[in-house]
């Protein structure tokens, strides 16, 4: 009985494993796609070409050619009635209401693959082409300035042991990080990435380049201060994304908002920002970020 | 062994417990908002002529453009070519490229009752999120396209509403772009200017003039619920606000006010039109039903009280009132009621703009927390915004003459007119609420007086 137990753990942790390895994927196979679509005729809003209107009695000098009143009395031309578009051609609604518990999926549900229809080969081997090269140099001026400060570090972590209250070193390239309070639910974490030296560098990369780069803020919606996402992004060591998941909110709001555009544009920023070059030998550090966009992570 | 294992499990469960606790915290409170790079390939032309689907293309382009919160992603950077609306892209080449969407779409004509028509269909792909974007439609549900009928003759409007669609989706808000902007179209020498109502759809394209000039023509509103207009008309000679109904073409004089009647602008409900009637040098301001044409004073002061415009839930005009001794802006409740001022005390009307300067031709946001207006200091005009409730002024503009702000349907941009400098002529400009992207609006002749209408049908 006990000894079947670590062959158990091991046999469940590969089946965790292979779900959590391959799960980024499931969702990005090329597929074929129903159509689905909302039809909506345009209505015309004609202007009327017979008037009331006085004319121009006096020759004008620059007259334009449309001029209105026309000497033939047409028809004025109703606004066709707007028709519903045949059944084939209407929306196929595949998730109006959104499983609740498929927290990543509900944007993408079930559409159904034609199987008549083939799939292009080419669209298997892109993961190979997803690191760009452009951004590479920021990246790597960061790199040396983080490993520049990689024997300040360990020296620090060495006489951190002796001090009672790590205290955070603010780099030069002043950030929001160090200078914004904490968000409240981050508040209450009893030592959740602790304020030393380290962490306080890493997150002040991760946040320039995420602000800089990747990040175009909610500035231009109404009352940006409403539009606030919390996010927990799981790295890889190699600083691609395992997993990127919403804390709050839990999902995307259905449809054209602003919190879905807020939720839009942070997901956006922090895929745009993969992959995250932070220093290997701290990967315990830095595989699991908690990520927050918004105005409202910060005290007044 | 099974000490072991428990320290084990121990030992493991600590190991995670630490691992989780040492998580970073990243807190990013702003960003400096950066134009969206979208892509937005030539849509498929099927069973049409490839010029039409060429033309929706571009107008859809250059809508989203002109609104500076998209960049377009050349097409010689496009890596893939073999789009198809039925089928994912490969999103590796287009994140090479930097789009963060990609919007996909076919025109092909169809056939429906022995009628040819045109039909847009179109898509947009999340580069990054690898995942469609999908739309809401009118009853809630979850639609993964959007597709726009019409016939043959009309193909701008269905560029239009898919330029609004994808505006909507990506922005979270309404989009402006199936709109028309009416005008007074000037021609002619300074002192002999013919003016006249003239209308073009929002990106200035289908001018159509609608007066003839042989009378002058002057501050044309539209009305946010039908294809309306009111405006101040010198037809028999006296000053008197008329209303013109677009679709039938016919104007008339609205209401039998015995002396001058100006400054109209609808309520938000369509359903009756603000105005001032000037008696003896005075003016104050009215509100006729349209429906019954029974008119209603609004207010009755010595000083000169003129262009009311309504807030979106009816329940308050911004009107501007030179009762404090200079043109200022005030606050009133519609039914004439004393209110609490935000500068302390209750009155009627409220005073909300304390700058220097005059402030005049207030229009209330169609979002309904801000009033955009003219502002005269030092020589030189602004169009401003400022909170109802008198904080927050802004000024986005500054020329010789900036003047008759109108907001867009989405209360997203400020339409207004311009001369740049003395003696120069007027045209239409626009500018976003933050105050950037300030661009011109090309017409064919000299232009004032923008007013936008609400989105077509």
């Amino acid at each position: 009985m006990i000894r079947g137990l670590p062959a158990s753990i091991m046999a469940h942790a590969a089946v965790i494993g292979a779900s959590y390895v391959t799960f980024p994927y499931w969702s990005t196979n090329t597929r074929i796609l129903a159509s689905e679509f909302e039809a909506v005729d345009v209505n015309f809003a004609e202007i009327g070409e017979i008037t009331n209107i006085a004319p121009l009695v006096e020759t004008e000098p620059e007259e334009p050619e449309e001029e209105v009143a026309p000497e033939e009395p047409e028809e004025i031309p109703e606004d066709p009635v707007e028709e519903e578009l045949p059944e084939a051609e209407q929306d196929v609604a595949v998730d109006e209401a959104a499983p609740p518990e498929e927290n990543p999926e509900d944007l993408l549900p079930d559409f159904e693959p034609e199987e008549t229809e083939p799939e292009p080969e080419e669209a298997e081997p892109e993961p190979e082409k997803a690191p760009d090269p452009a951004p590479r140099r920021p990246q790597d001026d960061l790199m040396d300035f983080l490993s520049q400060s990689e024997s300040t570090f360990k020296s620090e972590r060495a006489t951190q042991r002796e001090r009672p209250e790590p205290r955070p070193v603010t780099p030069e390239p002043t950030t929001a990080l160090e200078n914004a309070p904490k968000p409240v639910e981050t508040r209450n974490r009893q030592g959740a990435g602790e304020r030393n030296a380290n962490t306080a560098r890493l997150e002040a990369f991760v946040d320039s380049r995420i602000r800089n780069e990747c990040w175009s803020g909610v500035d231009d919606l109404p009352n940006p201060e409403r539009y606030n996402v919390h996010m927990n992004l799981r790295l890889n060591e190699d600083g691609t994304i395992a997993d990127l998941s919403l804390v709050d909110p839990k999902r995307r709001p259905i449809g054209s908002s602003f919190m879905g555009t807020a939720v839009d544009r942070a997901l956006r920023a922090v895929r745009k920002c993969e992959p995250f070059r932070l220093p290997s030998d701290e990967y315990e550090l830095w595989k699991e970020i908690n990520v927050y966009l918004g105005l409202g992570y910060v005290d007044k | 062994m099974f000490r072991k294992l428990i320290c084990a499990a121990i030992v493991g469960l600590l190991g995670t417990w630490s691992a989780a606790m040492a998580q970073l915290e990243v807190v990013v409170d702003r960003a400096d908002l950066k134009p969206v790079p979208v892509a937005i390939p030539n849509f498929e032309a099927i069973g049409v002529d490839p010029e039409v689907a060429q033309t929706i293309s571009d107008v859809i382009r250059n809508d989203l453009e002109s609104t500076g919160l998209f960049t377009i992603t050349p097409e010689d950077a496009y890596i893939q070519k073999d789009l198809n609306i039925e089928v994912a892209p490969r999103f590796a080449d287009w994140k090479i490229i930097q789009t963060d969407a990609l919007v996909v779409g076919t025109v092909e004509q169809i056939e429906r009752d022995g009628n040819q028509l045109v039909r847009g269909s179109v898509r947009i792909w999340d580069v990054y999120g690898e995942e469609l974007m999908r739309f809401e439609d009118s009853n809630g549900r979850q639609v993964s396209g959007r597709r726009f009928t019409t016939t043959p003759e009309d193909i701008r409007r269905i560029a239009h509403k898919i330029a609004d669609a994808i505006y909507s989706r990506l922005t979270g808000e309404d989009g402006y772009f199936d709109t028309r902007i009416v005008y007074i179209a000037e021609t002619g020498p300074k002192n002999a200017r013919v003016k006249r109502l003239a209308i073009m759809d929002a990106d200035g394209a289908n001018v159509k003039y609608l007066t003839s000039g042989a009378f002058t023509v002057l501050t044309p509103r539209f009305s946010p619920t039908a294809q309306q207009i009111t405006y101040m008309s010198y037809e028999g000679g006296i000053p008197r606000v008329y209303l013109y109904d677009l679709r039938r073409a016919r104007q008339e004089v609205l209401g039998n006010f015995r002396n001058m009647t100006f400054a109209p602008r609808f309520s938000r409900d369509g359903n009756s039109v603000l105005l001032t009637q000037a008696t003896n040098g005075n003016s104050d301001l009215y509100l006729m039903d349209l429906q019954t044409r029974q008119s209603r004073r609004l207010t009755d002061h010595p000083a000169i009280d003129t262009s009311p415009s309504m807030s979106p839930d009816g329940r308050q005009i911004v009107f501007n009132s030179d009762r404090g001794g200079s043109p200022q802006l005030y606050i009133m409740n519609t039914n004439g009621t004393p209110r609490t001022c935000p500068s302390g005390g209750r009155d009627v009307a409220c005073r909300i703009t304390f700058g220097s300067g005059r402030y005049s031709t207030p229009v209330w946001s169609p979002r309904g927390d801000l009033i955009a207006f003219t502002k005269q200091s030092r020589g030189r005009f602004h169009i401003g915004v400022i909170g109802i409730d008198g904080r927050g002024e802004r000024l986005l503009t500054e020329s010789y003459l900036d003047e008759g702000p109108d907001w867009s349907p989405n209360g997203r941009v400020i339409t207004f007119f311009r001369e740049p400098s003395p003696g120069s002529s007027p045209t239409l400009w626009s500018v976003d609420l933050t105050g950037r992207n300030l661009r011109p609006l090309l017409t064919q002749t000299d232009s004032s007086d923008p007013a936008w209408s609400p989105l077509l049908d």
